[in-house]
């Protein structure tokens, strides 16, 4: 990297300034992409504005509601570890347990994951099953976002210039959840993953559910027909697995060398079905 | 105290608190005063005319003190060469003015050969500088046809690489009697053909390569920190064949390496390059190579595509082998490159067994791609691989046991010393109970039940044996000549000791994390009764030491090892002898143990070897005719090389719907003869076992067609983490060699392939229901989920 201004002010709107008024500059918060970057001279900002000075960035704490908010300097690691975060919300922590490795979990933040947008992020598909919703601040001041309004490319997000995230909440307690991943070798980001909720009715079927895959996709992101098409249908593997295996590339769908794109659609259909088998059978319970 | 010390404790290693505390210093540490940086702009290019190169905006950029070109360099240095020159044959080489082949030149001419080449260096008063000034260099370049395998490179009409290589063709080389061969197997009942492709994988150690090079302009000395295994080596090739400058004129220093696998054992570009530079610009430049570096110039390795045919009867005997192997050697020959294919490969294919009828072909090419060079298990692992999948194939073919099959062709322990018919003389061994074992740790007489009880799980669950035996201690150097080594390989050392009691040892082999400072002290607390903390290891420092061969091959301790024990023994018989002139009676009443010179009559009295060497250092009262001083130097070259084997086996779990694999459990049975550092030998076994889990899991080297790397960084080159590898579960059995007067065998990198097909067996019995008769390494998921559909991929 070559000589970078830095600065690291404790108050957010001070943030936002220096965001604004260069437009160059990168916000550096647990810098497990953006430290990657400068060295693939991809880096051409010359300010580097540092989150870890503001105060309360980092907290974890219950919503109103029944949720949880945690804000968005709070590592991935101290997600896994959270007793409230494993109550709110089980499969959160489970997955952030799971998150590229220990060294890695101890300095990414969850707003860092989020503004990253990795085709193949862990965290994001859960995110965006969850009903979370985003706390945003920026120049115009600040706004919630639904997350699934997050993601709109690859390595592409929603955030306006000198928008910064600076928490997240999850309304409710959600545990009728579950995500279901094969990795990557080489970069530990999922080849496929699928996350899927299911909220049943008291008949017993499924009133609603939203599921989302990556690694698979282009970006993180939902995959409504099937999401429509278990609405309503009773939640046995027959139908689980009739709607998981109506899973077709519409276009959305990626591959490599090392996974081709057909067989990306064969996982998404096979974790589709087990991350929906796991997540009806914690709904039931 | 010194008796825990000797040969055969597991000491700790001496050289790990510098290393775990962060002070052990390495090549990209050492810094000179007014030391200016290099940066190599690499060719995009895979094969290209260079029609003209533009530097004039980057030599304008900040901080850039000079930019060269190949033609800024012409009349400074020669190209680097290839001291591997195939034995018997014809063969073919790049050009280079002393008739020895020749290999790359430092910096690209007029045309470039492979993504990666080096076509500029920039020099600059800080290493940002000189990359920000990369891509204002302008390189015109007018694109020629590529081919980046071995196969495509012989076809006729195939895009030529080199003027004096016609038809891309190094050599064509053959072990063993082709006649013979194909009249056995045309007479068998059964016969198994398979091609196995082993791709290419990257080393990528910890540290990548680093130099530093000084010139003095009064003394016309030049120094050159750098980290090869090789520093001798280096600097005859470089003095003597490159820069044409008087061998002592030129002094090389290896700091610590952080790994070499192999990847560390050659002459590059860079150690000749830097000195010219630093002598051309009047200031020491460094160069530290990046991640993206290693796997576009540093070599790669495996790499081959065998075609193999074994034939046998029902009986479960295997009457013949022959094999044809295609090796892409890379643009340009990497130092030894055509050495594993040809040797390490073609005269271990016959594994652990007895083939009354082995034939070995390899073809030799050059194609657009990065040199080939051997890595951890070179040759071997390729070997063993194929011997041991295609013996896997037999065995299922004619309906019995792998394992009954292994027993029933493997050498048996009378049969000793075994001329394997590829030219090898296994020294000694006793494979059957190493096999033995390693079936009764992994309990391979219950797998029915525990496939049943997998499959309920959605896993199919199978076992695999890798049954080797590994060419070590590299080598008998008349012999290592007759294969077509342009060198020597014995080993030396010097042992001094000082009229203190502190003992120095010089030593020919080259450290790079293997422990070799600690075993060496062994061998001298073990000879001469030392305190190990009284001992120091000199060694990768040219000056003013004897020549010394480096490490690679599993050799350091079978051979350099050897020649300090020996020189230790000469340094205890001159200290018998002084002893016993200081006792004033005859040598036989006196013995030397636990550090001293006893009377046998009494053997509370001694002369402790601090007494000896201070009475040869005063020299006042010596025996008659004896020279002071207490030092002995020792050069041994081994009669024949020595055979570590084992069996190893893996149990695999197999995803049913995705394909993922999961090695569940990893058992080991190894024997390396009599060990120095259980602890060491132990932690080597380890590793070896873990270097072959990435080719066969994952790693591999992938080229377009165009001959671009796709796999040029850590992102898309998967090297495996601990936390997806079992505990392995490792035991010896212990059988001597008479190479070396310790009894010691190699043990690196020679279990390292037992790996592949340990587990690739595995993968195939999980699937033999199916039909899968192989799968080539990496065992990818989506390769196993294709198989499982009936597909190849």
């Amino acid at each position: 990297m070559s000589q970078s201004a830095y600065a690291a002010p404790a108050k957010l709107d001070e943030i936002v300034g220096l965001l604004a008024g260069n437009p160059g500059a990168h916000l550096l918060a647990g810098g497990q992409n953006l430290l990657l970057e400068p060295r693939r001279s991809q880096i051409t900002g010359s300010l580097l504005v540092d989150l870890r000075n503001v105060p309360g960035l980092a907290a974890i704490q219950a919503s109103a509601g029944g949720g949880v908010r945690i804000g968005a300097m709070t590592t991935i690691g101290a997600i896994a570890d959270n007793a409230a975060i494993r109550d709110v919300s089980p499969v959160l922590a489970e997955t952030a347990a799971i998150v590229g490795d220990a060294q890695v979990r101890n300095r990414a933040t969850l707003g860092g994951a989020l503004v990253a947008a990795e085709p193949g992020s862990d965290l994001a598909p859960v995110l965006l099953v969850l009903g979370v919703v985003l706390e945003i601040t920026g120049p115009k001041g600040a706004r919630s976002l639904d997350a699934s309004a997050f993601f709109t490319g690859p390595g592409k997000t929603a955030l306006a210039p000198a928008e910064v995230i600076t928490g997240i909440t999850i309304p409710s307690t959600v545990t009728g959840a579950a995500y279901e991943r094969m990795k990557d070798p080489a970069t530990l980001y999922a080849v496929c993953g699928v996350a899927a909720c299911v909220v049943l009715s008291q008949q017993g079927a499924i009133a609603r559910c939203q599921i989302a895959a990556t690694g698979s996709t282009a970006y993180p992101m939902r995959l409504p027909a099937i999401e429509k098409a278990l609405t309503g249908a009773k939640p046995d593997a027959a139908a689980v697995s009739a709607a998981a295996g109506a899973i077709t590339d519409d276009g959305g769908f990626r591959g490599n060398f090392y996974a081709s794109k057909e067989y990306r659609v064969h996982l998404t259909r096979v974790l589709t079905e087990r991350a929906l088998k796991r997540a009806v059978a914690r709904a039931t319970t | 105290m010194t008796a825990m010390q000797g040969l055969g404790a597991a000491i700790k290693r001496r050289e790990d608190p510098d290393l775990l505390n962060g002070t052990a210093k390495f090549a990209a540490d050492v810094c000179l005063p007014d030391m200016a940086h290099v940066v190599i702009l690499h060719s995009d290019q895979a094969h290209a005319m260079i029609k003209g190169i533009d530097t004039t905006a980057a030599a304008a950029m900040p901080g850039v003190i000079r930019i060269f070109t190949g033609a800024d360099l012409a009349g400074k240095l020669m190209p680097l060469v290839c001291i591997w020159k195939p034995a018997g044959v014809e063969s073919h080489f790049p050009s280079h003015p002393y008739g020895v082949p020749g290999a790359q030149t430092a910096l690209a001419t007029d045309r470039v050969r492979y993504v990666g080449e080096w076509v500029a260096a920039v020099v600059a008063e800080t290493h940002a500088q000189a990359v920000a000034a990369l891509p204002a260099i302008k390189v015109d370049y007018e694109p020629l046809p590529v081919v980046i395998d071995a196969e495509a490179a012989l076809k006729e009409g195939a895009p030529m690489l080199h003027d004096g290589v016609p038809g891309n063709l190094c050599a064509v080389v053959a072990y063993g009697d082709k006649a013979a061969t194909d009249a056995a197997i045309a007479s068998a009942d059964v016969v198994i053909r398979q091609k196995v492709s082993i791709p290419r994988q990257i080393h990528h150690p910890i540290e990548t390569r680093a130099t530093l090079a000084r010139y003095d302009a009064s003394t016309e000395d030049y120094t050159l920190w750098t980290n090869t295994q090789i520093p001798h080596g280096n600097r005859f090739m470089i003095a003597n064949l490159v820069l044409g400058i008087p061998y002592n004129k030129l002094r090389v220093i290896v700091p610590n390496i952080g790994g070499g696998f192999g990847s560390k054992g050659y002459l590059y570009q860079d150690a000749p390059l830097m000195l010219v530079l630093a002598k051309e610009v009047g200031r020491p430049v460094k160069w530290v190579d990046s991640r993206e570096g290693v796997a576009r110039t540093t070599v790669h390795c495996r790499g081959q595509e065998q075609y193999g045919t074994l034939a046998g009867g029902r009986d479960g005997k295997i009457a013949a082998l022959s094999v044809t192997n295609y090796v892409n050697l890379g643009a340009y020959p990497a130092t030894n490159g055509p050495g594993a294919p040809l040797v390490l490969t073609g005269r271990s294919v016959t594994g652990a067994y007895v083939i009354p009828h082995p034939f070995y072909e390899a073809h030799l090419a050059f194609a657009n791609t990065v040199m080939l060079g051997p890595a951890r298990g070179a040759g071997r692992m390729e070997a063993i691989l194929l011997i041991e999948r295609l013996v896997d194939m037999f065995a299922r073919e004619i309906g019995m046991d792998p394992a009954e099959v292994r027993c029933r062709n493997m050498v048996p322990p009378d049969h000793f010393p075994f001329e394997n018919g590829l030219g090898w003389t296994y020294d000694s061994g006793d494979y059957v109970t190493a096999l033995d074992k390693a079936l009764e740790k992994i309990g391979y007489g219950d797998m029915a039940s525990r496939k049943t009880e997998a499959r309920a799980r959605g896993k199919r669950l199978g076992v695999g044996i890798g049954s080797y035996v590994t060419i070590a201690g590299v080598g008998p150097s008349a012999r290592m000549g007759r294969e077509g080594l342009i060198g020597s390989t014995w080993g030396s050392a010097v042992v001094r000791v000082h009229q203190t009691g502190e003992v120095t040892v010089i030593t020919g082999s080259q450290p790079h994390g293997q422990g070799h400072v600690t075993t060496f002290s062994q061998i001298i607390a073990e000879q001469l009764g030392v305190d190990i903390n009284r001992i120091e290891v000199i060694h990768s420092d040219s000056h003013g030491v004897p020549y010394g061969q480096g490490s690679f091959g599993s050799r350091t301790f079978s051979v350099e090892g050897a020649a300090i024990f020996i020189a230790a023994g000469k340094v205890k018989e001159k200290a018998i002898k002084v002893g016993a002139h200081m006792f004033g009676v005859a040598e036989d009443l006196v013995t030397y143990e636990d550090g001293g010179v006893r009377l046998k009559s009494d053997p509370k009295q001694v002369k402790t070897l601090q007494d000896i060497a201070s009475a040869l250092w005063f020299a006042w009262d010596l025996p008659a005719g004896m020279d002071p001083g207490l030092e002995a130097t020792s050069y041994f070259d081994p009669e024949d090389f020595n055979f570590p084997f084992g069996t190893h086996a893996a149990l695999v779990e197999i995803d049913e719907q995705t394909g993922g694999v999961e090695v569940v459990r990893y058992v080991g049975v190894d024997d390396v003869g009599i060990v120095g550092n259980p602890g060491i030998v132990e932690g080597q076994l380890q590793g070896s076992i873990a270097y072959g889990f990435g080719p066969v899991l994952s790693e591999q080297v992938v080229y377009d067609d165009g001959g671009n790397l796709l796999t040029g960084n850590l992102d898309t080159y998967p090297i495996p983490r601990p936390s997806e590898m079992p505990s392995f579960e490792l035991s010896r059995t212990v059988t001597p060699t008479s190479m070396n007067p310790m009894g010691a065998k190699g043990a690196g990198d020679i279990s390292q392939p037992a790996v592949a097909p340990a587990i690739i067996n595995a993968i195939c019995d999980a699937l033999s229901d199916l039909g899968v008769r192989h799968i080539d390494i990496p065992a990818t998921p989506e390769k196993i989920w294709r198989v499982m559909q009936g597909q190849s991929k």
